[in-house]
């Protein structure tokens, strides 16, 4: 009974620690940071932070219920000095843990990666599963644009990120992947290009998640185009092109067809033949018909054989010319060519490695994809000449 | 110093006058007398007229006793032996005492002249409610029969549904005032021995002078007294009491009131009504995966919902948490301060609704559930997901068939949402943990209490909660933990 009384009292003592427990944030009080920007500036050696946030609408006015937006930058010496004079700016408690984005600026990506990467990777409150995208310009600039469909502009990044498996022309890396390659000497490694366009349908300035930005010894050295891209994401891991649908325009004869591919299949060969290291690709496609401009006769097999090796034949090229763009052009190892030569041929690496980014522009790479009409679509023909 | 019980004498009236003695100044006292010729009587017919039936009395017994004694051939004391034995069960009554609790007990006690035993004969006149459908235990499907007020009425109900010599009972008498018989149902080939022997001293030990209904006698043979969990399952329906007794368990009944004891009870056992048996087995089984839920959501709702909106906003998926934060907006209370008031003001509605008039509850059901809630959020008071969280945690203690099973639940809800305003999801595991240790702890007549979870292997115990097809369902008996 005495130990009874005992637990009571302990239990009621309890009640006057609630208001008292210092970890407590009180949901009203908080501002959700949506998407996080950092920019450098190089002349002044000034970093900038900035916070995209959403907050409840104040009380009282016809917005009651809705949430607002506020986009608040604080500048210093450092990231985390430039996060914490944010503090002077913030009327709420900033709650880190849901921002999806982290928007590096141009100049931020190419003078002060290293930074950026090491305070990611230290942070306890940003998620290392959120996004990394470098924006042309300044990363600040972006989070005040407002978004085309009305929406918060972190959840219409968020939808053009997964919608990135549909068209494969932009990349994006979250950030513990980036952390993971970013040591790595011999490799580069891609994440999307954010740049602004203007809107058709509105006044202002929208967001465009298109291409990328690669990146090679721990700092950002070039935009590149969505085709690229496209070539980026079929020569990565299968997870990258296990979903991927891809669309494509293919000139037949007099024809235009559009199709759109599935991977079915996609493997990287890599050989040293006498002291030489040589890659070969292999790629099959699944197609699907999306339309034509004429008339077509798709009973005959050898129409269909034929139009196969066209789609194949102009595939190969294009993904030849991304290739050859990575070697000669960037002279960067976007696609983990020198991962291969560590893990299959660890002798030839060692002689390799001493001048790898004088051989990487020089290996030869065989292009073979393979096509495979699988779908024609719900009919065989219109029905006129 | 113990008395020696006092015996009837042969004289009627030495024995009258002893019983007018112990009955002074009770008014239903009656006392009629059988004369053959003018002098004493030979012999007199005792009872409490507000028990009895009189018109039996007056119509069989009296009038049997005074045919008999007009046609009588040998003597008049021999004539009256004969007749009452002819009345049907007679208890032959050596002492006062007995002849006492034989009145008590809506019986007539008659003297005969020169026989030192009164002869008891049961005649209950008073009223009984008859057989209806329990109220407490509503069932779609399977009997609809449940226990009255009548020991004898619920007995029978009991005994139909057994008929096996097997079925044994034992009869206390309990309360010394109230003088309530109790009986104990057992199966002889089903009951553990060492638990029966554990009970059976347990209500022995019983020291109360009236007692008006079989919670009172759960709460002296429990075995931990200031637990909040019921270690007792009670029940009004016959067929529940019948499926225990199969199971080994012991039913203990009582007179006066409808509510059977079934012990010993395993906590899963609280949480499953008797309907599940007869359900399709995937629906009981579906059933009871939802009960499982709703057992978590009673206990850990309201409190799960602080500790994640005041410590934990990492843990909320983002859209979740911006709807969380457009609508708590403004609400002037932290998070617990909302969650104490709604839970309390549901306490309220409920306990009003329970006390009122049925058709005035539902008023104020509609009254406090519609417009204090609706009033509430409209004003900024409480937040919408709060008053959803409430409701829902109400409304899923109502699944849970024990009703002071829920009722336990409920409670603990308060404390563990002070756990989650001081220390969060730390705080609330903390709780689970001391509740789950606790539940653990516990015994119901010697018989652990979580049963099916502790014993052997999670297959074993899956096995246990859930029920096979009852072609395969195999019965677990209950046995005292060593």
């Amino acid at each position: 009974m005495n130990s009874i009384k005992k637990l009571l009292i302990a239990f009621s003592l309890l009640s006057l620690l609630a208001g008292c427990s210092p970890d407590v944030r009180e949901i009203s009080d908080t501002a959700l940071v949506m998407s996080i920007g950092v920019d450098y500036d190089k002349e002044n050696k000034k970093y900038t932070f900035t916070t995209y946030c959403i907050l409840p609408a104040m009380p009282g006015g016809d917005k009651t219920g809705k949430l607002s937006e506020w986009v608040a930058s604080g500048s210093g010496e450092s990231f985390l000095d430039a996060a914490k004079n944010l503090r002077s700016r913030a009327g709420k408690s900033l709650i880190f843990q849901h921002a999806k984005f982290f928007i590096v600026g141009e100049e931020a990506a190419r003078y002060s990666f290293y930074e950026i990467v090491d305070f990611l990777s230290r942070n306890r409150q940003i998620r290392i599963t959120s996004y990394l995208i470098v924006s042309e310009g300044k990363a600040a600039d972006k989070l005040q644009v407002k978004s085309d469909s009305g929406d918060l502009i972190s959840n219409e990044l968020l939808g053009k990120v997964r919608n990135e498996k549909e068209w494969g022309k932009s990349i994006t890396m979250i950030i513990r992947d980036i952390v993971n390659l970013f040591p790595s000497q011999y490799r580069g490694y891609v994440t999307s290009r954010l740049s602004t366009a203007q809107s058709k349908s509105k006044p202002h300035e929208i967001l465009i998640l298109k291409g990328g930005a690669v990146f090679y010894k721990g700092k950002f050295i070039d935009w590149l185009d969505g085709n690229d891209t496209i070539t980026v994401h079929l020569l990565s891991k299968k997870s990258r092109w296990k979903e991927l649908e891809i669309a494509e325009v293919i000139h037949f004869q007099s024809l235009k067809l559009s199709v759109f591919y599935h991977v079915s299949n996609s493997v990287i060969h890599s050989s040293f033949v006498q002291g030489t290291p040589k890659m070969n690709i292999d790629i099959q496609l699944n197609a699907t018909m999306g339309n034509m401009d004429h008339n077509l006769n798709l009973n005959r097999r050898e129409v269909i054989l034929q139009l196969e090796q066209a789609a194949a034949r102009q595939m190969a090229a294009k993904i030849q010319k991304s290739i050859d763009h990575f070697q000669k052009g960037l002279k960067v190892d976007v696609l983990g060519f020198s991962d291969r030569f560590i893990q299959y041929h660890p002798k030839g690496w060692t002689m390799l490695k001493k001048d790898w980014d004088a051989v990487y522009p020089t290996i030869p790479v065989q292009v073979h994809v393979s096509v495979k009409i699988e779908q024609l679509g719900m009919i065989q023909s219109m029905g006129v000449e | 110093m113990e008395q020696r019980p006092e015996p009837i004498r042969t004289s009627v009236d030495l024995n009258v006058e002893k019983l007018l003695q112990r009955f002074a100044d009770n008014e239903h006292l009656v006392v009629r007398n059988i004369h053959k010729e003018e002098g004493s009587p030979l012999a007199s017919i005792v009872y409490l007229s507000v028990l009895i039936d009189e018109k039996r009395l007056n119509q069989q017994i009296i009038r049997k006793i005074s045919e008999d004694l007009r046609l009588q051939n040998g003597s008049a004391e021999d004539t009256i032996m004969e007749s009452i034995h002819s009345l049907g069960e007679i208890k032959v009554l050596p002492q006062i005492d007995a002849a006492v609790s034989m009145i008590s007990d809506a019986g007539i006690l008659i003297f005969v002249e020169g026989h030192s035993k009164a002869y008891g004969i049961n005649l209950p006149g008073y009223e009984t409610r008859s057989i209806e459908e329990p109220k407490l235990e509503l069932n779609v499907r399977g009997p609809r029969e449940g226990f009255t007020e009548d020991l004898q009425k619920n007995l029978g109900l009991v005994y139909r549904r057994l008929k096996t010599s097997e079925l044994k009972s034992k009869a206390y008498l309990i309360g010394k005032q109230s003088q309530t018989s109790l009986i104990l149902l057992y199966l002889e080939n089903k009951v553990d021995g060492a638990v029966l022997k554990e009970l059976k001293s347990r209500i022995e030990s019983i020291n109360m002078d009236v007692v008006s209904d079989s919670a009172e006698i759960e709460e002296w043979i429990q075995d931990s007294t200031f637990s909040p969990f019921p270690q007792i399952l009670n029940t009004e329906r016959p067929d529940r009491v019948v499926s225990a007794l199969n199971r080994g368990k012991i039913a203990i009944m009582m007179d006066g009131t409808p509510i059977a004891l079934i012990t010993p009870t395993t906590f899963f056992e609280l949480l499953h009504p008797s309907e599940d048996q007869f359900e399709r087995f995937y629906f009981a089984n579906f059933m009871r995966a939802i009960r499982m839920i709703t057992l978590f959501i009673s206990l850990f709702g309201p409190s799960l919902y602080i500790a994640l909106t005041t410590f934990h906003l990492e843990m909320i998926p983002t859209p979740l948490m911006m709807t969380f934060l457009s609508t708590k907006a403004g609400i002037p209370f932290p998070s617990y301060v909302e969650a104490f008031l709604m839970e309390i003001a549901f306490e309220v509605l409920r306990d009003a609704s329970l006390r009122l008039p049925r058709i005035a509850g539902q008023s104020v059901s509609i009254v406090g559930a519609l417009i204090i809630g609706e009033a509430a959020v409209q004003s900024g008071i409480v937040s919408r997901p709060m008053v959803i969280v409430v409701a829902m945690t109400g409304i899923a203690s109502f699944t849970i068939p024990s009703f002071n099973t829920a009722i336990a639940l409920r409670m603990l809800r308060f404390p563990l949402m002070l756990l989650a305003a001081t220390s969060g999801v730390f705080g609330l595991s903390m709780g689970m943990f001391a509740i789950i240790l606790h539940l653990c702890s516990l015994r119901s007549c010697g018989v652990l209490f979580l049963d099916p979870v502790e014993s052997a292997s999670w297959r074993n115990s899956l096995k246990k909660y859930f029920l096979l097809p009852v072609r395969y369902r195999r019965i677990s008996r209950v046995k005292k933990h060593e």
